[in-house]
C-alpha cells in the first residue's frame, strides 16, 4: 500500500487560512487568553490594588478560604438560586407570552410586540432603580395590593430576606423575558404550518400539539436562550446591585456582588479572582455541560 | 480601492479636525491647562460645577460619580498613565484617605503648602489630621458631615411631644409616632446603617478596638449602640430596611415621616420649597446617646491631588483654591455645607443660611474619627451584616454583636 505525505506548500497557500485567521487569534489571546491566565495566577497571592512590590505568594490560602467562607457559600447558593428562578421564569414566561403573541391577529400583535420588548431596552441598572422604586411602600406595587387587602408585613419585597431573592427575580423576569419573547417569536413563525394541520386533522388537543410538536421544534431555540439567559444570570450583578446592594443580611448577595465588594471595597484582589473563577466554573457546570451535551446529541442525529 | 482610500484619508481628516478644534478652544482660554476632577454625584455636585466654572487658572472637568462607584473609578484611575484620561484632582472620603496614602495613590502636599505660603491653621485641626500622615498633609478637609435629628416641629406640637435629648426619649418618640401610623426614618439598608452606630458607639464612650487592639463589638457600649438600633427599627417607618440615607431625608421632607436621622450633608434640601413640605416647621437636634451626648462620627471629604495627575502643580493649585475660604464660604451659603474652615461655622451670614450648622458642630465637637486601617474595609463590611441582620431578625442583638466578634477575632487588622 503506498502512503501518501502531506507536504506544505507555501506556493499552494496552505498557510493563507492560518494568516487569516492570525490576527482575530491574536486578539482573541491578548484580550481574553492572557487576562485568563493572568486573573488565574493572581489567586495564588495576595495582590490588592496599589501593593507596592510583588504580591506574596499565597499558595491555596485564597482557595481554601473560599470554600470555608460563609459569606462565599451564601453566594453560591443565592447565585445558583437566582440563576434557576430567572431563567425558568424567563423561559416559562417567555414561550406563553409568544405564543399568545404569535395566536393574535397581525395587527394586534404588531402593536404588542414591540410594547412587550421595551423594557430589553432599558439598562439592568436602571432596571433596579425602577423597581427599587416599585417596591417602596409608597410605590405602585404596594398601592396595588393595597386594593386586594395586602400589606408590606404580608409581602416585604426587598426589605427583608424571606422575599429579597424572590423580588429580584421577578425584576430581572421583567426585563429578560422580552428577549425570550423575541427569539421565540422567530421560532415559533418557523415551524411549518403543515405539522400544525396534520396534528389538527389527527384530532390532537393544544397540549399534545405543544409538548408534542412546538416544543421538540423550538429545542435548539430554548438551549441557545438558555446559555445565553442563564450565563447572564449566572454573572448578575447590575440589578441586585441597585436594587438590594446584596442585602438584607446578605439575602441576594452573589458572586459577582461578593467578588466586586472583595475588589473594590476590600482592596482583596487575589480572593475576588478565586470567587469570578468560581463563577465560571459554576456557569459552566449548570448551563454550559448541558449546553454541550446537546450539541453533541444534535451532531450524532 | 482608491475610493476606499480615499473615504479612509477624508473620515481621518474629519476626526483630526474635530479633535483639533477641540483643544485649540480650550487652549485659547486657559493657557493649555486642563484638569479632571472626580466628586462625588451627591446633592452638591452641580454646585460644584459652578463654581470650578469660575476657576481662572485651568478648564476645570468635573467627573460625578455615585457613591457606589466612586472609589472603585477613583481606582481605576490611580492605575493609568499620566495625561491617559485619568483624575488630577480626587475628592477623597475621610475613610479612604489611609488606603490611598498607603498605595501612593495621592501625593504629600507640604512642599506645595510652604512654597505657596498657605496657613492651614484655619482648618479644624481634627479634620486636617484626618488628612495627615507621618506628618504629611495630602489634602484640604471640606464638606465635614454627620447624621443628626431632623424634625417636624408642627407634628411634635400636635402630638405634644418634646424633642428628644437621650436614646431612650428618641425610642419612645419613634414608639408614639408608629402607633400613629407613621414612625421613625433612618437608613437600615445593608451597607448604610454603621454611620449611625459609628455615632451611636462613640456617643456611649466605646470605640472599635479596645487598648489591647482586639475588635471590640462584645463591649458593652457596642451592644448598647446595636440595641438602640434594634429599638429604634422597631418603631421605623415603613421601607426603612430598604432606605439609604436620600431616601430617609425625601420621608421627613416629604412629611412622610415626622422625625429621621439624617446625614447633614442632605439637609439643605429641607429649605428648598420646590423640595421640601416642611420649610417653615424643620427643626434639628443631636442624635443622642444614653447620657445625652452627641458623638460624630469625623466624616469629611478631602481634595487631593492624584500622583498621576498630568500636572501637580496645577492640580494643587486647584485643591488649594477650592479649599480657600472664599470658595467654601460661597458653598456654605448656596448649599449649606458644613466647612472644615471653623470662622465660616459662626459667620452670622452662614448660618441664616444654614440653621443646622451648629448642631452639626456640637457633634462634630464631640467627634472621633474611625480607625484610619486598610483592613477595616473587612471590619465595616461585617459589621454591615450584622446590622442587618439585627434589623430584619429577631434575633437579641448582643447575640449577634458577639457572634461578629468571634468571626472579626478571627481577622487581620495589623494593616
Amino acid at each position: 500500500m503506498k502512503h501518501r505525505t502531506f507536504e506544505l506548500s507555501l506556493e499552494r497557500g496552505d498557510l493563507l487560512p492560518l494568516l487569516l485567521m492570525m490576527p482575530t487569534l491574536i486578539i482573541i489571546l491578548c484580550i481574553m487568553i492572557v487576562p485568563l491566565i493572568y486573573g488565574f495566577v493572581l489567586t495564588f497571592f495576595n495582590a490588592g490594588f496599589g501593593n507596592s512590590g510583588s504580591p506574596a505568594f499565597a499558595g491555596f490560602d485564597n482557595w481554601v478560604r473560599f470554600f470555608k467562607d460563609e459569606t462565599s457559600r451564601k453566594a453560591v447558593l443565592n447565585t445558583v438560586c437566582f440563576s434557576l428562578g430567572a431563567t425558568a421564569g424567563d423561559l416559562v414566561l417567555g414561550t406563553i407570552c409568544a405564543l399568545l403573541l404569535v395566536k393574535l391577529p397581525r395587527i394586534v400583535s404588531s402593536i404588542f410586540r414591540p410594547i412587550v420588548t421595551m423594557p430589553l431596552l432599558v439598562s439592568p441598572v436602571v432596571v433596579g432603580l425602577i423597581w427599587r422604586y416599585i417596591y417602596d411602600p409608597r410605590g405602585i406595587l404596594y398601592w396595588i395590593l393595597g386594593q386586594f387587602g395586602i400589606t408590606i408585613e404580608d409581602f416585604p419585597g426587598v426589605t427583608m430576606p424571606s422575599t429579597a431573592l424572590l423580588s429580584t427575580i421577578i425584576a430581572h423576569w421583567w426585563q429578560v423575558t422580552p428577549f425570550v419573547v423575541i427569539v421565540l417569536t422567530a421560532g415559533l413563525l418557523s415551524i411549518p404550518d403543515e405539522y400544525y394541520e396534520a396534528a389538527r386533522i389527527d384530532g390532537a388537543g393544544a397540549f399534545n400539539t405543544f409538548f408534542r410538536i412546538t416544543l421538540p421544534q423550538l429545542r435548539n431555540v430554548y438551549m441557545t436562550v438558555l446559555i445565553i439567559s442563564g450565563v447572564d444570570t449566572i454573572k448578575i450583578f447590575d440589578i441586585i446591585y441597585a436594587l438590594t446592594g446584596g442585602g438584607p443580611n446578605n439575602s441576594t448577595i452573589s458572586l459577582s456582588i461578593y467578588g466586586y465588594n472583595q475588589a473594590f471595597v476590600q482592596s482583596n484582589l487575589s480572593y475576588a479572582m478565586v470567587i469570578s473563577v468560581m463563577t465560571m466554573v459554576l456557569s459552566f457546570l449548570i448551563f454550559g455541560i448541558p449546553f454541550v451535551r446537546n450539541n453533541i446529541a444534535s451532531n450524532k442525529r | 480601492m482608491k475610493k476606499v482610500i480615499s473615504i479612509a484619508m477624508v473620515m481621518m481628516l474629519a476626526v483630526a479636525t474635530l479633535f483639533a478644534g477641540g483643544t485649540g478652544e480650550a487652549t485659547a482660554a486657559n493657557s493649555g491647562k486642563n484638569l479632571l476632577v472626580s466628586v462625588w454625584a451627591g446633592p452638591h455636585a452641580d454646585l460644584q460645577k459652578q463654581v470650578v466654572a469660575d476657576y481662572p487658572d485651568a478648564n476645570v472637568t468635573i467627573d460625578d460619580v455615585d457613591y457606589g462607584n466612586l472609589k472603585a473609578k477613583q481606582l481605576t484611575s490611580f492605575q493609568a498613565a499620566p495625561g491617559s484620561g485619568n483624575y488630577d484632582v480626587v475628592w477623597v472620603n475621610s475613610l479612604w484617605m489611609k488606603e490611598y496614602t498607603d498605595a501612593g495613590y495621592i501625593l504629600p502636599l507640604n512642599d506645595y503648602i510652604e512654597a505657596s505660603g498657605l496657613d492651614t491653621s484655619m482648618y479644624s485641626k481634627g479634620l486636617l489630621d484626618g488628612c495627615t500622615f507621618d506628618g504629611q498633609i495630602y489634602g484640604f478637609p471640606t464638606y465635614a458631615q454627620t447624621m443628626i435629628l431632623v424634625y417636624d416641629k408642627a407634628a411634635f406640637e400636635e402630638e405634644g411631644l418634646e424633642v428628644p435629648t437621650t436614646a431612650d426619649e428618641l425610642i419612645a418618640v419613634a414608639k408614639h409616632f408608629k402607633e400613629k401610623g407613621t414612625g421613625i426614618a433612618f437608613p437600615e439598608k445593608q451597607g448604610s446603617g454603621d454611620t449611625l452606630f459609628s455615632q451611636l458607639l462613640f456617643s456611649e464612650g466605646g470605640s472599635y478596638f479596645d487598648e489591647n487592639g482586639r475588635p471590640a463589638m462584645d463591649s458593652p457600649e457596642a451592644i448598647r449602640a446595636a440595641t438602640i438600633i434594634d429599638e429604634l427599627g422597631k418603631y421605623a417607618i415603613d421601607g426603612c430596611l430598604a432606605w439609604h440615607h436620600d431616601e430617609c431625608a425625601e420621608a421627613v421632607r416629604m412629611k412622610d415621616a415626622p422625625i429621621a436621622i439624617v446625614m447633614s450633608a442632605l439637609c439643605n434640601q429641607n429649605h428648598d420649597p420646590e423640595k421640601s413640605l416642611i420649610v417653615d416647621t424643620v427643626g434639628y437636634a443631636p442624635m443622642p446617646g444614653t447620657t445625652g451626648l452627641a458623638a460624630a462620627t469625623n466624616t469629611f471629604w478631602v481634595w487631593a491631588v492624584a500622583s498621576n495627575a498630568t500636572d501637580p502643580q496645577a492640580a494643587y493649585d486647584l485643591c488649594e483654591w477650592l479649599a480657600s475660604p472664599e470658595v467654601e464660604k460661597r458653598q456654605t451659603i448656596a448649599d449649606q455645607q458644613i466647612s472644615a474652615i471653623e470662622t465660616i461655622s459662626s459667620d452670622p451670614e452662614v448660618l441664616e443660611k444654614a440653621p443646622f450648622i451648629p448642631v452639626v458642630m456640637e457633634q462634630l465637637a464631640n467627634g472621633k474619627t474611625e480607625p484610619s486601617l486598610v483592613s477595616f474595609a473587612a471590619y465595616k463590611t461585617e459589621l454591615q451584616t450584622a446590622l442587618s441582620e439585627i434589623a430584619t431578625t429577631d434575633e437579641d442583638p448582643a447575640v449577634i454583636m458577639q457572634n461578629l466578634q468571634a468571626k472579626l477575632e478571627t481577622m487581620d487588622f495589623s494593616y
